[in-house]
Protein backbone atom coordinates (compact mmCIF):
# COMPACT_ATOMS: atom_id res chain seq x y z
CA UNK A 1 0.00 0.00 0.00
CA UNK A 2 1.42 3.19 -0.90
CA UNK A 3 0.54 6.64 0.50
CA UNK A 4 -1.99 7.20 -1.71
CA UNK A 5 -4.30 4.44 -1.52
CA UNK A 6 -3.99 4.60 2.69
CA UNK A 7 -4.87 8.22 1.95
CA UNK A 8 -8.21 6.94 0.32
CA UNK A 9 -8.89 4.51 2.63
CA UNK A 10 -8.61 6.89 5.73
CA UNK A 11 -10.95 8.95 4.23
CA UNK A 12 -13.69 6.40 3.95
CA UNK A 13 -12.94 3.61 6.94
CA UNK A 14 -14.68 3.03 9.67
CA UNK A 15 -13.26 5.09 12.47
CA UNK A 16 -13.18 1.80 14.98
CA UNK A 17 -11.21 0.33 12.06
CA UNK A 18 -8.68 2.91 11.61
CA UNK A 19 -8.35 3.26 15.55
CA UNK A 20 -7.69 -0.43 15.38
CA UNK A 21 -5.28 -0.42 12.71
CA UNK A 22 -3.15 2.87 14.64
CA UNK A 23 -2.74 0.97 17.68
CA UNK A 24 -1.72 -2.37 16.19
CA UNK A 25 2.05 -2.95 15.95
CA UNK A 26 3.34 -5.29 13.35
CA UNK A 27 3.75 -8.12 14.97
CA UNK A 28 0.22 -7.81 16.12
CA UNK A 29 -0.85 -8.51 12.74
CA UNK A 30 -1.94 -11.74 10.95
CA UNK A 31 1.01 -13.44 9.05
CA UNK A 32 1.93 -11.89 5.72
CA UNK A 33 0.19 -12.13 2.21
CA UNK A 34 -3.05 -11.92 4.53
CA UNK A 35 -5.10 -9.22 1.76
CA UNK A 36 -7.12 -8.06 4.42
CA UNK A 37 -7.97 -4.14 3.83
CA UNK A 38 -7.26 -3.65 7.69
CA UNK A 39 -4.23 -5.38 7.59
CA UNK A 40 -2.84 -3.63 4.84
CA UNK A 41 -3.86 -0.13 6.44
CA UNK A 42 -2.14 -0.88 10.00
CA UNK A 43 1.13 -2.50 7.86
CA UNK A 44 1.11 0.85 6.39
CA UNK A 45 0.29 3.52 9.27
CA UNK A 46 3.44 1.25 11.26
CA UNK A 47 5.94 2.25 9.19
CA UNK A 48 4.99 6.25 7.69
CA UNK A 49 4.41 8.32 10.21
CA UNK A 50 3.03 10.65 8.20
CA UNK A 51 0.20 8.73 7.00
CA UNK A 52 -0.21 7.78 10.94
CA UNK A 53 -0.03 11.58 11.70
CA UNK A 54 -3.13 11.59 8.95
CA UNK A 55 -4.98 8.87 10.72
CA UNK A 56 -4.78 10.59 14.27
CA UNK A 57 -6.05 13.41 13.38
CA UNK A 58 -9.01 12.24 11.89
CA UNK A 59 -9.70 10.47 14.62
CA UNK A 60 -8.77 13.16 16.62
CA UNK A 61 -11.58 15.19 15.00
CA UNK A 62 -14.14 12.61 15.24
CA UNK A 63 -13.59 12.59 18.85
CA UNK A 64 -13.68 16.36 19.21
CA UNK A 65 -17.10 16.32 17.12
CA UNK A 66 -18.70 13.90 19.54
CA UNK A 67 -17.46 15.79 22.37
CA UNK A 68 -18.95 18.49 20.97
CA UNK A 69 -22.23 17.02 20.14
CA UNK A 70 -22.63 16.08 23.61
CA UNK A 71 -21.96 18.75 25.56
CA UNK A 72 -25.37 20.42 24.02
CA UNK A 73 -28.71 19.92 25.31
CA UNK A 74 -31.74 22.06 25.22
CA UNK A 75 -31.75 25.35 27.32
CA UNK A 76 -35.37 24.88 28.79
CA UNK A 77 -35.23 23.00 31.94
CA UNK A 78 -37.09 19.11 32.55
CA UNK A 79 -39.94 20.72 34.72
CA UNK A 80 -40.71 23.69 32.18
CA UNK A 81 -40.28 20.89 29.33
CA UNK A 82 -42.80 18.14 30.78
CA UNK A 83 -45.20 21.34 31.73
CA UNK A 84 -45.20 22.41 27.97
CA UNK A 85 -45.50 19.11 26.64
CA UNK A 86 -48.43 17.80 28.81
CA UNK A 87 -50.09 21.33 29.01
CA UNK A 88 -49.97 21.81 25.24
CA UNK A 89 -51.11 18.66 24.53
CA UNK A 90 -54.69 19.25 26.19
CA UNK A 91 -55.98 22.13 23.76
CA UNK A 92 -54.98 21.13 21.30
CA UNK A 93 -57.36 17.89 21.50
CA UNK A 94 -60.10 19.99 22.53
CA UNK A 95 -59.95 22.77 19.43
CA UNK A 96 -60.18 19.93 17.34
CA UNK A 97 -62.99 18.23 18.65
CA UNK A 98 -65.14 21.11 19.08
CA UNK A 99 -65.93 21.84 14.84
CA UNK A 100 -66.82 18.26 14.92
CA UNK A 101 -68.69 18.82 17.86
CA UNK A 102 -70.93 21.70 16.29
CA UNK A 103 -71.46 19.67 12.65
CA UNK A 104 -73.06 16.74 15.03
CA UNK A 105 -75.08 19.26 16.86
CA UNK A 106 -76.35 21.00 13.86
CA UNK A 107 -77.53 17.26 11.92
CA UNK A 108 -78.62 16.09 15.21
CA UNK A 109 -81.16 19.38 14.78
CA UNK A 110 -82.23 18.99 11.47
CA UNK A 111 -82.98 15.14 12.42
CA UNK A 112 -85.30 16.52 15.33
CA UNK A 113 -86.65 18.64 13.04
CA UNK A 114 -87.87 16.37 10.96
CA UNK A 115 -88.97 13.57 13.26
CA UNK A 116 -90.72 16.15 15.36
CA UNK A 117 -92.54 17.79 12.36
CA UNK A 118 -93.84 14.74 10.87
CA UNK A 119 -96.55 14.25 13.15
CA UNK A 120 -100.34 14.96 12.90
CA UNK A 121 -100.65 18.30 11.28
CA UNK A 122 -97.76 18.66 9.41
CA UNK A 123 -97.69 19.40 6.16
CA UNK A 124 -94.73 16.67 4.96
CA UNK A 125 -94.80 18.45 1.25
CA UNK A 126 -92.96 21.39 2.54
CA UNK A 127 -90.47 19.35 4.10
CA UNK A 128 -87.59 19.69 1.11
CA UNK A 129 -88.65 22.83 1.39
CA UNK A 130 -90.40 24.96 4.23
CA UNK A 131 -89.53 22.65 7.01
CA UNK A 132 -86.08 23.35 6.63
CA UNK A 133 -85.14 25.01 9.64
CA UNK A 134 -83.87 28.59 9.96
CA UNK A 135 -81.86 30.88 11.91
CA UNK A 136 -83.95 33.65 13.25
CA UNK A 137 -81.27 35.91 14.96
CA UNK A 138 -83.18 39.30 14.61
CA UNK A 139 -86.94 37.95 14.42
CA UNK A 140 -87.02 35.69 17.05
CA UNK A 141 -85.27 36.41 20.23
CA UNK A 142 -86.31 33.50 22.50
CA UNK A 143 -85.04 34.13 26.03
CA UNK A 144 -83.05 31.12 27.09
CA UNK A 145 -80.95 30.26 30.27
CA UNK A 146 -77.91 28.76 28.93
CA UNK A 147 -75.45 26.87 31.53
CA UNK A 148 -72.56 28.58 32.29
CA UNK A 149 -69.88 26.77 29.97
CA UNK A 150 -72.13 25.59 27.12
CA UNK A 151 -73.51 27.59 24.12
CA UNK A 152 -77.16 27.29 22.84
CA UNK A 153 -78.34 26.51 19.00
CA UNK A 154 -81.90 27.52 18.10
CA UNK A 155 -83.76 26.28 15.43
CA UNK A 156 -87.41 26.58 14.11
CA UNK A 157 -89.22 25.07 10.95
CA UNK A 158 -92.01 26.39 8.95
CA UNK A 159 -94.00 24.40 11.75
CA UNK A 160 -93.88 27.39 14.72
CA UNK A 161 -94.64 24.69 17.28
CA UNK A 162 -91.55 23.22 16.51
CA UNK A 163 -88.47 25.36 18.07
CA UNK A 164 -85.20 22.97 18.62
CA UNK A 165 -83.04 24.35 21.35
CA UNK A 166 -79.35 22.54 21.68
CA UNK A 167 -77.23 23.09 24.28
CA UNK A 168 -73.57 21.80 23.23
CA UNK A 169 -70.03 22.63 24.80
CA UNK A 170 -67.76 25.17 23.93
CA UNK A 171 -68.16 27.88 21.83
CA UNK A 172 -67.82 26.68 18.38
CA UNK A 173 -64.30 27.36 17.29
CA UNK B 1 -27.12 8.53 23.71
CA UNK B 2 -28.16 8.13 27.71
CA UNK B 3 -28.67 4.87 27.95
CA UNK B 4 -30.53 3.51 30.67
CA UNK B 5 -28.98 1.49 33.16
CA UNK B 6 -31.22 -0.91 33.29
CA UNK B 7 -32.38 -1.72 29.56
CA UNK B 8 -36.04 -3.30 31.22
CA UNK B 9 -37.02 0.39 32.35
CA UNK B 10 -37.70 2.22 29.39
CA UNK B 11 -40.53 -0.58 28.05
CA UNK B 12 -41.59 -0.45 31.92
CA UNK B 13 -41.35 3.02 31.94
CA UNK B 14 -43.69 3.69 28.49
CA UNK B 15 -46.19 1.25 29.82
CA UNK B 16 -46.99 3.34 32.82
CA UNK B 17 -46.57 6.60 30.48
CA UNK B 18 -49.23 5.11 28.42
CA UNK B 19 -51.58 4.49 31.13
CA UNK B 20 -51.25 8.00 32.15
CA UNK B 21 -48.84 8.10 34.68
CA UNK B 22 -47.40 11.60 34.64
CA UNK B 23 -44.01 10.59 36.75
CA UNK B 24 -43.21 7.81 33.90
CA UNK B 25 -43.48 10.64 31.26
CA UNK B 26 -41.17 12.87 33.39
CA UNK B 27 -38.60 10.38 33.87
CA UNK B 28 -38.72 9.77 29.89
CA UNK B 29 -38.19 13.18 29.26
CA UNK B 30 -35.42 12.68 31.75
CA UNK B 31 -33.67 10.30 29.75
CA UNK B 32 -33.89 11.09 26.47
CA UNK B 33 -34.45 15.40 26.37
CA UNK B 34 -30.58 15.38 25.44
CA UNK B 35 -30.71 12.95 22.78
CA UNK B 36 -33.93 14.38 21.49
CA UNK B 37 -32.07 17.89 21.11
CA UNK B 38 -29.45 15.96 19.26
CA UNK B 39 -30.88 13.88 16.81
CA UNK B 40 -33.20 17.61 16.71
CA UNK B 41 -29.92 20.00 16.08
CA UNK B 42 -28.43 17.23 13.75
CA UNK B 43 -31.15 16.93 11.42
CA UNK B 44 -32.32 20.85 11.68
CA UNK B 45 -28.32 22.27 11.93
CA UNK B 46 -29.77 25.05 13.97
CA UNK B 47 -29.81 25.28 17.62
CA UNK B 48 -33.03 27.42 17.91
CA UNK B 49 -34.76 25.05 15.46
CA UNK B 50 -33.27 22.19 17.56
CA UNK B 51 -34.79 23.46 20.83
CA UNK B 52 -38.08 24.48 19.00
CA UNK B 53 -38.41 20.65 17.90
CA UNK B 54 -37.19 19.44 21.03
CA UNK B 55 -40.37 20.65 22.65
CA UNK B 56 -42.51 19.79 19.55
CA UNK B 57 -41.12 16.34 19.61
CA UNK B 58 -42.23 16.18 23.47
CA UNK B 59 -45.62 17.13 22.93
CA UNK B 60 -46.04 14.66 19.77
CA UNK B 61 -44.14 11.69 22.61
CA UNK B 62 -46.79 12.81 24.86
CA UNK B 63 -49.43 12.24 22.34
CA UNK B 64 -48.21 8.97 20.27
CA UNK B 65 -47.43 7.36 23.31
CA UNK B 66 -50.89 5.67 23.33
CA UNK B 67 -50.19 4.44 19.75
CA UNK B 68 -46.80 3.21 20.73
CA UNK B 69 -47.09 -0.50 20.72
CA UNK B 70 -43.77 -1.67 20.96
CA UNK B 71 -43.39 -2.94 17.54
CA UNK B 72 -40.46 -1.34 17.07
CA UNK B 73 -37.61 -0.22 19.84
CA UNK B 74 -38.81 3.23 21.28
CA UNK B 75 -35.43 5.00 20.17
CA UNK B 76 -36.74 3.80 16.64
CA UNK B 77 -39.72 5.21 17.59
CA UNK B 78 -39.13 8.05 18.98
CA UNK B 79 -36.75 9.06 16.26
CA UNK B 80 -39.27 9.26 13.67
CA UNK B 81 -40.94 11.26 16.29
CA UNK B 82 -37.81 13.62 16.39
CA UNK B 83 -37.37 14.16 12.79
CA UNK B 84 -40.64 14.54 11.77
CA UNK B 85 -41.04 17.22 14.54
CA UNK B 86 -37.82 18.71 13.10
CA UNK B 87 -39.19 18.92 9.22
CA UNK B 88 -42.24 20.72 10.42
CA UNK B 89 -39.57 23.63 12.31
CA UNK B 90 -38.84 26.27 10.10
CA UNK B 91 -34.93 27.39 9.63
CA UNK B 92 -33.83 30.68 11.29
CA UNK B 93 -30.20 30.86 9.97
CA UNK B 94 -28.43 31.92 12.95
CA UNK B 95 -26.42 28.61 13.84
CA UNK B 96 -23.53 30.45 13.74
CA UNK B 97 -23.92 32.80 16.50
CA UNK B 98 -26.09 31.14 18.56
CA UNK B 99 -23.55 27.85 18.63
CA UNK B 100 -21.26 30.56 19.85
CA UNK B 101 -23.17 31.74 22.63
CA UNK B 102 -23.90 28.39 23.83
CA UNK B 103 -20.17 27.26 23.61
CA UNK B 104 -19.13 30.37 25.48
CA UNK B 105 -21.96 29.60 28.14
CA UNK B 106 -20.70 26.36 29.01
CA UNK B 107 -17.28 27.93 30.00
CA UNK B 108 -18.29 31.40 30.90
CA UNK B 109 -18.04 30.23 34.69
CA UNK B 110 -14.82 29.29 34.97
CA UNK B 111 -12.96 32.00 33.25
CA UNK B 112 -12.32 33.74 36.01
CA UNK B 113 -10.56 30.79 37.92
CA UNK B 114 -7.32 31.21 35.88
CA UNK B 115 -5.16 29.83 33.42
CA UNK B 116 -6.44 26.63 33.24
CA UNK B 117 -9.96 27.77 32.76
CA UNK B 118 -8.38 29.85 29.74
CA UNK B 119 -7.29 26.27 28.22
CA UNK B 120 -10.47 25.04 28.62
CA UNK B 121 -12.31 27.63 27.20
CA UNK B 122 -10.04 27.48 24.14
CA UNK B 123 -10.41 23.70 24.39
CA UNK B 124 -14.53 24.40 24.25
CA UNK B 125 -13.81 27.00 21.07
CA UNK B 126 -12.17 24.52 18.80
CA UNK B 127 -14.98 21.53 19.86
CA UNK B 128 -17.88 24.26 18.88
CA UNK B 129 -16.28 25.23 15.40
CA UNK B 130 -16.13 21.68 14.72
CA UNK B 131 -19.55 21.25 15.03
CA UNK B 132 -20.12 24.25 13.33
CA UNK B 133 -18.39 22.88 10.22
CA UNK B 134 -19.81 19.45 10.57
CA UNK B 135 -23.20 21.59 10.83
CA UNK B 136 -22.55 23.25 7.89
CA UNK B 137 -20.49 21.30 5.68
CA UNK B 138 -22.54 18.38 5.08
CA UNK B 139 -26.50 17.84 3.78
CA UNK B 140 -28.66 17.12 6.87
CA UNK B 141 -29.16 12.80 5.41
CA UNK B 142 -25.16 12.97 5.84
CA UNK B 143 -25.27 14.19 9.11
CA UNK B 144 -27.51 12.21 10.95
CA UNK B 145 -25.69 9.05 8.64
CA UNK B 146 -22.42 10.23 10.22
CA UNK B 147 -23.92 11.51 13.56
CA UNK B 148 -25.98 7.63 14.62
CA UNK B 149 -23.10 5.64 13.11
CA UNK B 150 -19.82 7.03 14.24
CA UNK B 151 -20.47 9.11 16.88
CA UNK B 152 -23.02 7.19 18.66
CA UNK B 153 -21.61 3.46 17.21
CA UNK B 154 -25.21 2.88 16.60
CA UNK B 155 -24.77 -0.37 13.99
CA UNK B 156 -25.75 0.83 10.18
CA UNK B 157 -28.45 -1.92 10.09
CA UNK B 158 -30.64 -0.21 12.91
CA UNK B 159 -29.41 3.38 11.75
CA UNK B 160 -30.85 2.68 8.80
CA UNK B 161 -34.26 1.69 10.44
CA UNK B 162 -34.37 4.94 12.16
CA UNK B 163 -33.39 7.14 9.30
CA UNK B 164 -36.12 5.21 7.19
CA UNK B 165 -33.89 4.25 4.30
CA UNK B 166 -31.69 0.49 2.81
CA UNK B 167 -28.55 0.33 4.52
CA UNK B 168 -26.96 0.92 1.37
CA UNK B 169 -28.04 3.96 0.87
CA UNK B 170 -26.90 4.79 4.43
CA UNK B 171 -23.91 3.41 3.40
CA UNK B 172 -22.82 5.96 0.48
CA UNK B 173 -24.74 8.56 2.86
CA UNK B 174 -21.67 7.67 5.30
CA UNK B 175 -19.58 7.71 2.87
CA UNK B 176 -19.88 11.29 1.67
CA UNK B 177 -19.59 12.73 4.77
CA UNK B 178 -16.82 11.01 6.10
CA UNK B 179 -15.15 11.80 2.64
CA UNK B 180 -15.93 15.89 2.63
CA UNK B 181 -15.23 16.41 6.59
CA UNK B 182 -11.65 14.07 6.06
CA UNK B 183 -10.81 15.70 3.49
CA UNK B 184 -11.59 19.05 4.12
CA UNK B 185 -9.19 18.31 7.45
CA UNK B 186 -6.60 16.76 6.00
CA UNK B 187 -6.21 19.62 3.19
CA UNK B 188 -5.33 21.75 6.54
CA UNK B 189 -1.73 22.10 7.04
CA UNK B 190 -0.84 19.66 10.06
CA UNK B 191 -1.54 21.33 13.19
CA UNK B 192 -3.25 24.26 11.41
CA UNK B 193 -6.87 22.97 13.56
CA UNK B 194 -4.87 23.65 16.12
CA UNK B 195 -3.86 27.07 15.56
CA UNK B 196 -6.94 28.37 14.45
Amino acid sequence: MNCGSCRDLLLETDPGVIRSALTARAPDLGPAGRVEVEDELARHLATCSECAHSAERILAANDDLAAGLALLGPERGLEDAVRAATREDAPRRRVRRTPWAVAAAVAAGILAIRFLGDGPGFDSSGIDGGATPVARAEAFTPEVDVPAGESVMVMESANEDVVVFWFYQGRGE
Amino acid sequence: MTEPQNPEIVPFLVGRARSGDSSAFEQLVGMYRDQIFRWALVRTGDVDDAEDATQEALLRMHRGLRKFEGAARFETWLYAVVRNAALDVGRRGRRVVRLKEIYASRVAPAVSTGPPAVVEQMETERIGKVVMEFLEALPARQREAMDLVDLQGIGQAEAAEMLGIRPSTLRVHLLRARRTLRGRLLEKAPGAEEAE
